[in-house]
Parts: C-alpha cells; sequence; structure tokens
C-alpha cells in the first residue's frame, strides 16, 4: 500500500510538473518530448528501480533527448530534402535573389578587379553588414571589395546609394546593374 | 563525381593516417584503444594541416596539391617506420574498461539512434553553402583569399587579421583537393569532427559508467539545438569545444594514470585550441591551473620530475601558442575590434548583475539547451551529497571556465550594448566551449548517486 501510494506521488508530481512545463514553455516540441519522457519515466516507476529524485532527473534527461531528436528531425529534414533536390535553390532560399545579382555581375567582368563600395547603408549596423559580408564574399574572387590585390581599383560596387548613376567616373562603365538599382557594378573601360 | 570523392577522401585520409601514426608513436604502452588513436588522429591531423599550411609560404613556395601530397607522404613514411621500429609493445587495454560486456537490444537500439544522428547532422551539414555571419565575414572568405592566392597573404590586408587561422586554413586544403573552390563539401570538417569527439567522450565515459548510461550521455550531449547548430555551421566554436574539452579529458587522464604521453597529447590538444580561437590562448590559463594543480596536489612529485613534467607541456604547446602571437606582431596586426576593448573599470564592475542575468538567460532557454543547465544544477546538488567526490575537477573546471567569460564580459566595454544587438545568445555560444565538461560531470554525479541509491536500497 505504501509503495502503491509512493508511485502514485511519483507519478503525480511529474504530471504536474509537466503540466507547469508546457505552459511555461510554449513550443509545440516540447509537448512530444514531454509525453515521450513521461512514458519512459512511467515504465521506470511501475520498475521501481530508482528514487523520486532519480526519476525527476532522468524525466528530465529524457526530456532533453527526445526534445533534441525532435527537434534535429523538425528542422534539419525539410532543410536537407529542398537542398539535395536542386543545390541552386538553396542558394536562393539564403540569399534571396540577390544571388542571381552577384553570378550575373561576376559573369561580365572582364578581368579580376578589387573594388571600392559605395553605400548609404551604415554598415555598422547588425543587417547591412551582413549584406556587406555577403556581397564580399559572394562577389569575391572575380570581384574584391574586402581584399586589395591590385595597385589600384579598376571597379566599384554601388549598393543601396541615391543617384548611383551620377557617381559614376567617367572611365567605367556599368557592367551589372539590379532591375531596381540597388545594386551596379562598373568596371574600368580597357584602353586599346 | 568520383573524381571528388576521391580527392575528398584522400584531403581526409592524410591528415587522419599522419595523425593517427603521430598517436600511436606518442602513447607507446598503447594504453589507449586503437578507435581512440583514430580519434585523436583526426584533431592532431587537422592541427598539422594548418601548421603546414602556414609554414608553406614561409618558405616562398604557394600552395598546391602535389606539394600536399609530397610532404604529407614523407611525413607518413617517416612515421610509419618510427612506429615499427616502436612496435614491440603489444596493445593493453586499461582494466577499467569493461570490455566483456555484451551488446544488448538496447544498445543495438542506442547505436543505431546516435548514428541517425550523426548522418541527419552530417547530410544537413554539406547539403547547405557557407551562409552564416562569422562564416561569410572572416573563416571562409580568408578561406577563398587563401585558395585563390595559393598562399597566406600580408595579414594586415585580411579582415579580422587577429584570428587564429586553423579553420580557414583547413577549408582551404579541402577546396584545394577538391581542384575548385567549393561551399558546400569543405563543410564536411564538421561533422567528422563530430563524430571524432564522440569517440572521446564515450571513452571519457566508459572510465566510470556502463555502456548504457555512456551511450545515453551521447545522446545528451547532442541534443541541445546549440551543439546541434554549431556542428553543422562552419564556425570555429564548435572546434575549439573539440580541442578545449580532449585537453582537459586528455589531462584528466593523466591525473588518474600518470602516463606522460597523455600529457604530451593534451599540451598537442592545447596548442591546436590556441590555433583555432583567440578564447584558446585563453584558455591556456585554466589549462596551466588544472596542470599545476595535479602536480602539487596529486602527485607530490620530485622537483626535476615536476620540471620534466613542466618542460613537456610547455615545450609541445608554447611554440604554437607564442608563434601565432609573434607573427601576428611582426605583421603590426592588433588585437580586437576598434568597438569594443577590455578596460576593467568600477563603471564595468557595476553592470555585473545585468550581464548574469543575460548569461543565465542564455542558459536557461529552451531552444538552446532544452533542461541541460537545468540537468547540471540539480547533479550539483547530487553531487554535494554524495561521499565519493568524483567529478570535483570537472566542476572546478565548468567554474572557472564560466569565471573567465564572467570576468572578460564585465571587462568589455560596450558589452551589453553589443550582446543585445545579437539575435542568437552570444553566451550559448561561449557556454558551448566547455558544455562537455559539464556533461560529463552530469553521467558522473548520476551514476555514482545511483550507485548509493543501490547500495542503500540493499543495506534496508
Amino acid at each position: 500500500m505504501l509503495k502503491l501510494s509512493k508511485n502514485i506521488f511519483i507519478l503525480l508530481t511529474l504530471l504536474i510538473l509537466s503540466l507547469i512545463l508546457k505552459d511555461f514553455f510554449e513550443f509545440y516540441t516540447i509537448r512530444i518530448s514531454l509525453l515521450c519522457a513521461l512514458a519512459i519515466t512511467f515504465f521506470l516507476t511501475i520498475k521501481r528501480i530508482f528514487s523520486l529524485r532519480h526519476l525527476v532527473f532522468i524525466f528530465l534527461i529524457l526530456t532533453s533527448i527526445t526534445s533534441g531528436i525532435y527537434c534535429l528531425f523538425l528542422t534539419k529534414t525539410p532543410e536537407i530534402r529542398s537542398s539535395w533536390k536542386n543545390p541552386s535553390a538553396t542558394y536562393l532560399r539564403l540569399f534571396s535573389n540577390k544571388y542571381n545579382f552577384y553570378q550575373a555581375a561576376k559573369k561580365n567582368i572582364t578581368t579580376y578587379c578589387d573594388a571600392d563600395l559605395e553605400t548609404d547603408l551604415d554598415l555598422e549596423q547588425l543587417a547591412p553588414m551582413t549584406l556587406h559580408r555577403q556581397v564580399g564574399f559572394l562577389l569575391f574572387p572575380e570581384i574584391s571589395i574586402r581584399h586589395n590585390r591590385f595597385p589600384s581599383k579598376d571597379c566599384k560596387v554601388f549598393l543601396f546609394k541615391e543617384n548611383a548613376k551620377s557617381k559614376i567616373p567617367p572611365d567605367q562603365k556599368i557592367i551589372f546593374k539590379s532591375p531596381t538599382g540597388d545594386f551596379i557594378v562598373t568596371q574600368k573601360e580597357k584602353i586599346e | 563525381m568520383t573524381t571528388i570523392f576521391l580527392n575528398l577522401s584522400l584531403a581526409i585520409l592524410l591528415p587522419l593516417l599522419t595523425g593517427f601514426l603521430i598517436i600511436r608513436l606518442i602513447d607507446h604502452k598503447k594504453i589507449l584503444p586503437i578507435y581512440i588513436h583514430f580519434s585523436l588522429g583526426y584533431g592532431i591531423g587537422i592541427g598539422l594541416v594548418s601548421f603546414i599550411l602556414f609554414t608553406i609560404p614561409l618558405f616562398n613556395l604557394s600552395f598546391s596539391k602535389l606539394l600536399f601530397i609530397i610532404i604529407f607522404s614523407i611525413l607518413i613514411s617517416i612515421l610509419t617506420g618510427l612506429n615499427i621500429l616502436n612496435s614491440k609493445s603489444k596493445h593493453q587495454n586499461p582494466s577499467y574498461l569493461k570490455n566483456n560486456e555484451k551488446l544488448s537490444p538496447l544498445h543495438v537500439f542506442l547505436i543505431i539512434s546516435i548514428l541517425i544522428f550523426v548522418l541527419i547532422l552530417f547530410i544537413s551539414t554539406i547539403s547547405t553553402p557557407f551562409n552564416r555571419w562569422d562564416t561569410l565575414a572572416t573563416i571562409a572568405f580568408k578561406a577563398k583569399v587563401f585558395y585563390f592566392e595559393r598562399t597566406i597573404p600580408h595579414l594586415n590586408k585580411l579582415p579580422h587579421a587577429s584570428y587564429p587561422l586553423l579553420l580557414p586554413l583547413n577549408l582551404t586544403w579541402f577546396n584545394i583537393f577538391i581542384g575548385e573552390w567549393n561551399d558546400f563539401l569543405p563543410k564536411m570538417i564538421m561533422p567528422f569532427t563530430l563524430i571524432s569527439f564522440l569517440f572521446i567522450f564515450y571513452y571519457m565515459q566508459r572510465i566510470i559508467v556502463s555502456r548504457t548510461t555512456a551511450l545515453i550521455g551521447i545522446i545528451l550531449l547532442m541534443s541541445p539545438h546549440t551543439l546541434q547548430i554549431f556542428s553543422t555551421i562552419c564556425y570555429r566554436d564548435f572546434i575549439l569545444m573539440y580541442f578545449n574539452c580532449t585537453t582537459i579529458f586528455l589531462l584528466f587522464l593523466w591525473k588518474r594514470h600518470q602516463y606522460t604521453p597523455f600529457l604530451i597529447l593534451s599540451s598537442l590538444f592545447a596548442a591546436c585550441a590556441s590555433f583555432t580561437k583567440l578564447e584558446g590562448s585563453a584558455f591556456f590559463i585554466i589549462y596551466l591551473t588544472y596542470f599545476f594543480y595535479i602536480q602539487l596536489t596529486i602527485f607530490k612529485p620530485s622537483i626535476k620530475s615536476f620540471f620534466k613534467n613542466t618542460i613537456l607541456f610547455f615545450c609541445c604547446s608554447m611554440p604554437a601558442l607564442i608563434g601565432f602571437h609573434f607573427f601576428k606582431f611582426i605583421h603590426h596586426v592588433t588585437e580586437g575590434s576598434q568597438k569594443t576593448s577590455l578596460q576593467f573599470s568600477y563603471q564595468q564592475l557595476c553592470a555585473t548583475p545585468k550581464i548574469l542575468h543575460h548569461y543565465i538567460n542564455d542558459l536557461i532557454d529552451y531552444q538552446s539547451w532544452c533542461f541541460f543547465w537545468i540537468i547540471f544544477a540539480i547533479s550539483l546538488l547530487f553531487w554535494i551529497q554524495l561521499q565519493k567526490k568524483i567529478g570535483q575537477d570537472l566542476i572546478i573546471l565548468v567554474f572557472l571556465f564560466f569565471l573567465l567569460y564572467m570576468s572578460v564580459a564585465i571587462g568589455t566595454t560596450k558589452n551589453i550594448a553589443f550582446i543585445e544587438t545579437l539575435e542568437y545568445g552570444i553566451y550559448s555560444r561561449l557556454t558551448l566551449h566547455f558544455f562537455p565538461i559539464a556533461c560529463l560531470f552530469v553521467i558522473y554525479t548520476f551514476h555514482q548517486s545511483s550507485i548509493e541509491n543501490n547500495q542503500k536500497k540493499t543495506i534496508h
């Protein structure tokens, strides 16, 4: 009788704990993981292997593990499925259509060049800074805005620059312009 | 496709085999099992790759696949010869590993679960290109520069010039073997590091716990979302976690067995940690504290062996630690960014509660850590009740790492303003560096407390 009441007490504690946690964390992953953990802990309670404190401990470990597995399946498998079907779609998913602009600009370049970046963005802020790093990485090595390799900078990259066209030097020509004009690349014309 | 596969296999096998032979040579009594030789060998291998790629430009040579193959072939031949000369000693399994334990259906189930876990992480890693902030800004960008220039340009010309180069150089290595710049496949280094670390972690658990608990421990280690994210994106934090925790684990083994090769290996891993991320150099203070603690309290050695051990530890780790900082000094590279700098003042000290609040918030964030740090807190309570203070070192080390990050956070100007701009908890990321040590502590404590519980039951 004493053992039975002890087991009921353990189960009630766990049930209350899971209800509290369920309300506290409003993530759908936790509900399933809590159920799994509760089921296994119930099994262990029947077996009467562990003490109360150990059961609570095991319950938390199991919740963590099941939630981890669930999270992994939930976040990674759709990512994998879409990536393996079409790798170029992955680039578009990650960098939006900016990726196509970078590729087109790189194709149009005649020789590799270092470029000056002209922008109205505040590159101290996180979002513009991220965009700057993306552009820098994806345009390299054809157009380099973050690493100087040549004695002179023969290209210019205009990124979200007002009146960009008026700022293009006379000896440079546009080699790529995005439809909205937010991204323009110019290169020095070769003098034969 | 076949060519790429063969080239990638070569890019992985060359450092793995070299590292394996180095480990076999150092562990001359063959105390460690062969799977640990491979796991540690992988770590030494990637460290060696970065060291060789770092030194090649010093001889005015440029990076090429042929040169790499020649260098590694010479190294492998020499190491094989030395291993043959040293092959008298037979493999000795330490007595504490219960190898006679048979595989039960539960073990098979747990092993399959771990394999699925790793497979998903592996495929997920190589199915997305470099895309995260740090990767694009520094790691992969530097690797791309090294790849196309076929050398390491003057450090001051590079963005984030003060950052160590282990990961960028390894990415360059992979791309040179592939033969063209690839945004996906070089990321393979991450899941391989994970696999290598899982074996090391399993071994560390098996010193104390049963196979079942050790396998559950591995799943517990892999369950936090933070680890899952950082093992798939190409950040240095995960690699630093690998080197840092392996260094600590090897020092722990050295304390248990007083077997000098463990000390040599730990200092080599400490060197790799310092070449992975700037924090790795700061961790050296903790390694030294633990090293001297072991020397003075556990061994109580003679002055001769004290100096011998100290020289050994310094000789293997210091060249890498000081070498890179000296190289930066020659290139006039200054540490840190202009936005934040280290400055200890009363005003900074007053921000401690706020920083602590941010830190705890990051740790109890369910999406980052599940319940891990709550479990850790409960383990701490269990551990206080326990008679046998196993895991004492681990808990002290966890707190030392925590203190180190807290003091750096307190001393960093504009720290809170910086943290608040970030989407992802910065402290979660930093805690990852020593998370496996805390995980090992949880497993040890749970095991000890269960044993005690069973003993009490039998007495009653």
